[in-house]
């Protein structure tokens, strides 16, 4: 009870101060400063390479900082992670495609089991029918699905145990349009079914804009801008002109290979 | 914690079985296995397939346990372990035990064998000592490989299975070499120091026993010291590195951590080579109860040739093994044969007054017709020798065609020592008159018979078939499941 008073007086989901990490002499992010509130749809934009896969390991505590503080939900990274792990869930790319002989209900299993779930069986049907994979499907090896579906069965298995906090690393990435437009339905039916703060990096321009009503865009490392989504402009053009300018300003900017992708559809 | 650990120990128990090849790989090895067994009764099983079951395979769990730890890394699974709320010192402790159950099950699956072996031959010393040998090494193996599985973290498992093989090669590679210095007498030379540090030899040395060497370390101490700190000491590094000195796929180490990690891993090595016992002054105990029948399996001929009844010896006759050239006698069955004892005279000169015995010794029992003992000198047979392939005569000249007695035999080998390649000597003596010659000759050889136990094949066949078998139905079951 006391507990929960504290975690409802937590104004930010995940707040971080300094944070920091490098890779020998290498910084791949610096001086990085989030607040998120609860609740929050949230974007990520950076190049590839630019830290946005970095900054979500040491978030879900894969990796450690080098410098600087995170906390998810008050909960030190460093200092509290099985808080923090009961905390969030992660869908990065192609994880499950590790345990391609598995089923996806073995698979969900697995995680369900160690989560210590109760009735894990009827937990993994429920998260299965959440993200609307085919029951045909479920007693099939991973390794025969689509990318699509495979997307499916990892975003089930970062919503088990109801986590507060969900990071997306790329979670359309491989996906055709009609996949990704499922996805981002999905998504935003989560959002508003489970009411977690999501945290989606992407480069991907479009997805950023459809989903986050706040985003960062990190370039080398650094935060280049942090506001509202639509502050970036109106319409993709704009959104993507601002973009580029950000990056553009920024001194350690890569121009080459800089590739926002445009949905010529929307 | 505990339960957290249990917990992961059966799903990672149970991951193990979901992998392509889980199945139909544990067949395929058990299959392999079994088939050494079941081709091993045809000679000295423990010698042949004892070597490949108890101390080859244990030492391939190196590789394995590698392997089992870096891949959960390298394929990125562990990202999504390590999002759920569990401790990695769970994991890895659950990963470690899982293995050892893997190798626990191994040991299990060579039990209806080796059951098969006892229920003919009882319990040799040196299955006595592979037993304590092999599940030794199952441990040690796991604790080495789990150190090189958790010093690779990267994004192939190349690396890892390619240092374990390494390592498999190496420790497997010493033993027969430190077996060949100590049965020179030069167990404590710098290579023999060098051979310590496979904890396969370690562990020989430390049970007191040899493959063929004929002596033991007098001391035993420093051995298992030795083996302990190895063992324990690989367990503690890797369980230290990855807690402390890794990330969930980085390193995080400083330059001292990485010093430190260096001079531990040397060593595993070096103290081993330095600190154990090479003072081999202790005769080995005797593996088995094979008789010591030493210089009979010489190359050289004999005087003697076993045939079907009626029948003539082989062209190659006569080794000393009398049956080389025709399938094994079966133990507890009698078996009537001819024993053709050729005479060192040359048919020009007349035989009579034959006297012969014939005993079997070391459980070879012989019944013969006693008329068949002391045939009249018109029962004799005349032989024609190729080249110098006649005995010797009293002159030294090779006989060049001489006289042969038959002599009716039922051999029946009992108390088998070995499922197979059992040599029971036989002893032939006899006394006859020359014609011309003032005093009896006395002729005496020495050959041996090869038998084996008759049914060993088929029963060894059918116990080494039980899990191949289940392993491949599970394998079906899985595929026709997850299709």
């Amino acid at each position: 009870m006391e507990r929960d008073a504290v975690s409802e007086a937590i104004e930010y989901a995940v707040e971080t101060n300094g944070l920091t990490r490098r890779f020998g002499s290498f910084v791949a992010v610096e001086q990085i400063n989030i607040k998120i509130p609860k609740g929050h749809l949230y974007g990520f934009l950076g190049l590839n390479g630019a830290g946005k896969t970095t900054t979500i390991r040491i978030l879900t505590t894969l990796l450690p900082p080098s410098d600087g503080v995170a906390k998810l939900w008050g909960h030190d990274v460093v200092k509290e992670p099985l808080a923090v792990r009961a905390l969030v869930g992660l869908v990065s790319d192609e994880t499950s495609e590790s345990q391609s002989t598995w089923t996806a209900r073995e698979y969900l299993s697995y995680f369900a089991r160690i989560r210590r779930m109760p009735n894990p069986q009827e937990q993994v049907e429920r998260l299965l029918d959440d993200v609307g994979l085919d029951t045909h499907f479920r007693g099939k090896r991973i390794g025969t699905y689509s990318t699509g579906m495979k997307r499916r069965v990892e975003i089930a298995r970062a919503l088990m145990g109801h986590p507060k906090v969900l990071f997306l690393d790329e979670p359309s990435r491989g996906l055709d349009l009609p996949a990704k437009r499922d996805m981002w339905s999905l998504l935003r039916r989560l959002a508003a079914t489970e009411s977690v703060t999501t945290f989606l990096s992407s480069h991907d321009a479009q997805e950023i804009r459809s989903l986050c009503s706040e985003i960062s865009v990190i370039a080398s490392g650094r935060l280049v801008y942090t506001g509202a989504t639509q502050e970036l402009g109106g319409d993709i053009d704009s959104f993507e002109e601002n973009l580029v300018g950000l990056l553009t300003r920024s001194e350690r900017v890569e121009a080459a290979g800089f590739h926002f992708r445009v949905n010529e559809s929307t | 914690m505990a339960n957290l650990v249990g917990t992961l120990y059966v799903q990672e128990l149970k991951a193990m079985t979901r992998g392509h090849f889980a199945w139909i790989g544990a067949g395929a090895i058990l299959l392999a296995v079994g088939g050494v067994a079941t081709v091993g009764t045809q000679d000295t099983w423990l010698d042949g397939y004892g070597i490949i079951a108890y101390f080859l395979v244990p030492l391939a769990f190196v590789p394995l346990a590698a392997v089992a730890l870096a891949s959960p890394r390298a394929n990125r699974f562990v990202e999504s372990v390590f999002t759920a709320p569990v401790e990695r010192r769970d994991w890895l402790i659950a990963k470690i035990l899982v293995l050892l159950t893997l190798a626990a099950g191994y040991y299990l699956a060579l039990f209806p064998m080796m059951l098969v072996y006892t229920h003919h031959v009882g319990f040799p010393l040196l299955l006595e000592k592979f037993l304590l040998w092999s599940p030794s090494l199952l441990v040690a193996s796991i604790a080495v490989g789990t150190l090189i599985g958790v010093l690779f973290i990267g994004e192939s498992i190349a690396a890892p299975a390619a240092t374990g093989m390494a390592v498999l090669l190496a420790y497997a590679g010493f033993v027969p070499l430190q077996e060949l210095l100590v049965a020179q007498g030069n167990g404590s030379t710098r290579t023999g120091h060098l051979t310590l540090a496979s904890p396969a030899v370690l562990l020989k040395n430390a049970l007191g026993f040899t493959l063929v060497a004929p002596t033991i370390p007098a001391s035993l101490r420093w051995t298992w010291i030795s083996v302990l700190f190895v063992v324990l000491g690989s367990f503690a590094l890797a369980l230290w590195v990855f807690l402390r000195a890794q990330g969930v796929e980085t390193w995080e180490v400083t330059r001292g951590q990485r010093i430190f990690i260096a001079l531990a891993v040397a060593a595993f090595i070096v103290v081993p080579t330095v600190a154990a016992e090479t003072s081999y002054d202790t005769p080995a105990p005797h593996a088995n109860s094979a008789p010591a029948i030493q210089a009979i399996f010489a190359r050289s001929g004999s005087n003697l040739a076993l045939t079907w009844p009626g029948g003539s010896p082989s062209p190659r006759c006569c080794s000393t093994i009398l049956n080389r050239d025709d399938a094994p006698l079966g133990t507890d069955e009698p078996a009537r044969r001819d024993l053709l004892v050729l005479l060192p005279v040359e048919t020009t000169q007349g035989v009579s007054g034959l006297q012969i015995q014939v005993s079997g010794e070391n459980g070879l029992e012989t019944q013969t017709e006693p008329n068949a003992l002391a045939p009249a000198p018109q029962a004799l047979e005349m032989r024609n020798y190729v080249g110098d392939a006649g005995p010797p005569a009293a002159d030294g000249h090779h006989v060049a065609k001489g006289w042969v007695a038959r002599v009716p035999v039922t051999l029946k080998p009992t108390k088998p020592w070995d499922i197979g390649g059992d040599r029971y000597p036989l002893r032939v003596t006899a006394t006859y008159h020359v014609d011309g010659e003032n005093t009896n000759r006395a002729f005496s050889a020495r050959a041996a018979v090869d038998a084996q136990v008759g049914s060993g094949i088929y029963e060894m066949g059918f116990a080494s078939l039980i899990l191949p078998l289940i392993c491949f139905g599970a394998a079906f079951r899985r595929w026709k499941e997850t299709q």
